[in-house]
């Protein structure tokens, strides 16, 4: 099922100012889309509209064609996972399930049959008659995932689901929940800030920032080639250097581009000071001055805080941005002093 | 003795104290209600009757009509509170979760109910319902209930502590309104409930003042009327405290085993730690 975006805006109630204005975004039938930027982007409130939490100020939805923009939230067919779980705390796990299908008219045979098959996808088979405070918090998600299924939506909507979960089980969920994508060959739509959660489980990442589409692509698109500095510095752990030029245009490179040793392909390098160190446990990261501004770079090499070094890194590796902060084609850098290497 | 010892032993003292000043009358009037009429009155008092005469209830029972005064309370303390509760939760739940027009002021208005004491506006009541014709009706008695400011302010508070996400997920799973309110909201604040219907319930019952105010005659009058009759009722010049005491032990009865199944969740109700 698609879902299409038409020329939206949403100005909260008692605000002059909207959250999201002019908002076009198609969303492909069968993707695992993911609404990625910084809290107050508008990713949230974009997702509440689809739901029909929220109301549309202006602009219409369309769900396989079909216009949803005025549609209760119940008749849309789709299903919402929420990041504290909201699952009724005076149902058993099996009533929080069924409490949707009796809504919907279906048979008494027919829900327990569905009941029984979502308890089994999510493995919550034997937790069936537990009271939901009798659960864990990946248990309660789980229950959540599967109160969703159990409708058997058109698209799955889920908003930062993982967030309340701890480090280790927050991967253990990533990785059943691209398994739960993969089995069930539905739309996903997911909302988070972790760009590392965009990135591993999405097909589609679209990054927002102060309620506008920032970049649509697949990660490999975003991670590789950010359409513009605010994508570049997002995405990334940590983000690109991105440097601001006298002439207001950016010049930008990736962290691990930077290297202190120079190899076969980092043909340029420039002079830098090391300004602070921080162990990671696998490498360090650096904070280097290199005149003209500061960057980052990650390394393994151990170098002294106020040591003066020269920073290689492959020239193809530079990212331009215009003085609109957008890419643009590489430019002459005379502010930088960069020296390269002879081709041998 | 410690620090500790000694402030232990001032609490049990102080909780010995207000065991004596809280429990006592309790016991008083127990005891009271199965002594013999000379035993009631008799001076210096005895602590343990001599004799159970457990005859008194049924003196009470029959001898004033209990069996009529004790229909007329259930059937108003029932009706009350069924009409306060609901009215409230359907108030209460919009003040929680809707947004509309003079909302700040209507509340503040509904709390006003609080201040003002139901003797200031009992006589205007009175004359409205004897033109309309209703004085000494079940009707009159439980119509009077169907707005409480407190129990409003109780609710609101209740549902707002109750995620905004559960009313959602509802709506989402194709809940109306009503639903989303009594299926997922009222289960949510549950002990909230309970207590709420409890006080109520115990104030309808108890309540002397309203149903005293709009009958005329015993047609609808309730239990403590009943104990209001059986207080000033002597006999050659002798108050039976027994008889008075058994019929105090009737009324209260019905109290005390709702407290009992109630306890656990009006605990919790006034605790907190409710909805999680």
């Amino acid at each position: 099922m698609s879902i299409v975006l038409n020329n939206i805006k949403k100005v909260y109630p008692g605000n002059k100012k909207a959250v999201i204005e002019h908002l076009n975004l198609n969303i492909e039938e069968g993707s695992f889309t993911v609404l990625l930027g910084p809290s107050g982007c508008g990713k949230t409130t974009l997702l509440r509209m689809i739901a029909g939490l929220e109301e549309v100020t202006d602009g219409e939805i369309f769900v396989d064609d079909k216009n949803i923009t005025h549609m209760e939230p119940g008749d849309r067919n789709l299903a919402m996972v929420f990041q504290n779980y909201a699952i009724y705390p005076h149902m058993t796990v099996r009533g929080n399930i069924e409490f949707g299908l009796k809504n919907y008219k279906i048979t008494k045979e027919k829900i327990k049959e569905r009941v029984d098959s979502v308890l089994e996808i999510t493995g919550l088979t034997e937790y069936g008659e537990r009271m939901p405070n009798q659960l864990s918090g990946g248990q309660r998600q789980r229950v959540a995932l599967a109160r969703a299924i159990s409708k058997s939506p058109k698209a799955f909507l889920m908003d930062e689901p993982l967030s309340n979960l701890d480090a280790k089980l927050r991967n253990q969920m990533r990785s059943e929940l691209i398994q739960l994508f993969n089995q069930l060959d539905t739309t996903f739509i997911y909302v988070t800030h972790d760009q590392s959660e965009a990135l591993t489980m999405a097909t589609d990442i679209v990054v927002m920032r102060d309620g506008k589409i920032m970049q649509k692509g697949t990660p490999q698109e975003i991670y590789r080639n950010p359409a513009n500095v605010f994508v570049a510095q997002f995405i990334g752990d940590p983000g690109m250097n991105v440097i601001r030029l006298k002439d207001r245009r950016f010049i930008g490179i990736k962290p691990r581009a930077l290297s202190f040793r120079s190899s076969q392909n980092d043909r340029a390098s420039l002079k830098a000071t090391v300004v602070t160190r921080e162990f990671l446990g696998v490498d360090y990261q650096y904070t280097l001055d290199i005149g003209i501004g500061k960057v980052v770079v990650r390394s393994a090499d151990e170098i002294e805080i106020g040591t003066e070094v020269r920073l290689y890194f492959p020239e193809k590796h530079l990212f331009y941005f215009d003085e609109d902060e957008n890419r643009c084609d590489a430019f002459e850098l005379s502010e930088m002093e960069v020296v390269y290497r002879a081709d041998e | 003795m410690t620090k500790r010892t000694v402030k232990r032993v001032l609490e049990c003292i102080l909780l010995a104290i207000l065991f004596v000043i809280f429990v006592f009358p309790f016991y008083w009037t127990l005891i009271t209600s199965v002594k013999s009429t000379m035993e009631a009155i008799q001076f210096p008092p005895t602590l343990w009757p001599s004799k159970f005469v457990w005859s008194n209830y049924a003196e009470v029972w029959q001898g004033s009509n209990f069996a009529h005064y004790g229909k007329n309370s259930i059937i108003t303390s029932v009706g009350a509170t069924a009409v306060t509760i609901f009215f409230s939760v359907m108030a209460a739940y919009a003040f929680a979760r809707y947004e509309f027009r003079f909302k700040k002021a209507l509340f503040a208005l509904s709390l006003a109910d609080i201040m003002i004491p139901a003797q200031v506006i009992f006589l205007p009541i009175f004359v409205m319902y004897s033109s309309w014709g209703i004085l000494n009706t079940y009707f009159s008695f439980i119509i009077i209930f169907i707005y409480s400011g407190s129990t409003i302010f109780f609710f609101r508070n209740a549902f707002m502590q109750v995620p905004g996400e559960l009313i959602e997920a509802a709506r989402l799973d194709g809940s109306s309104e009503l639903s989303v309110m009594f299926k997922v909201m009222l289960p949510a604040v549950r002990p909230f409930l309970i207590t709420q219907i409890m006080l109520s319930f115990m104030s309808k019952w108890n309540g002397y003042f309203w149903i005293q105010t709009l009958t005329t005659n015993e047609k609808i009058r309730t239990l403590p009327i009943a104990m209001n009759n059986l207080v000033n009722q002597t006999e050659d010049y002798v108050s039976r405290w027994d008889l008075s005491m058994a019929g105090s032990v009737i009324l209260m009865a019905p109290l005390l085993i709702l407290y009992i199944i109630c306890n656990r969740q009006m605990k919790v109700a006034f605790i907190g730690n409710g909805i999680k």
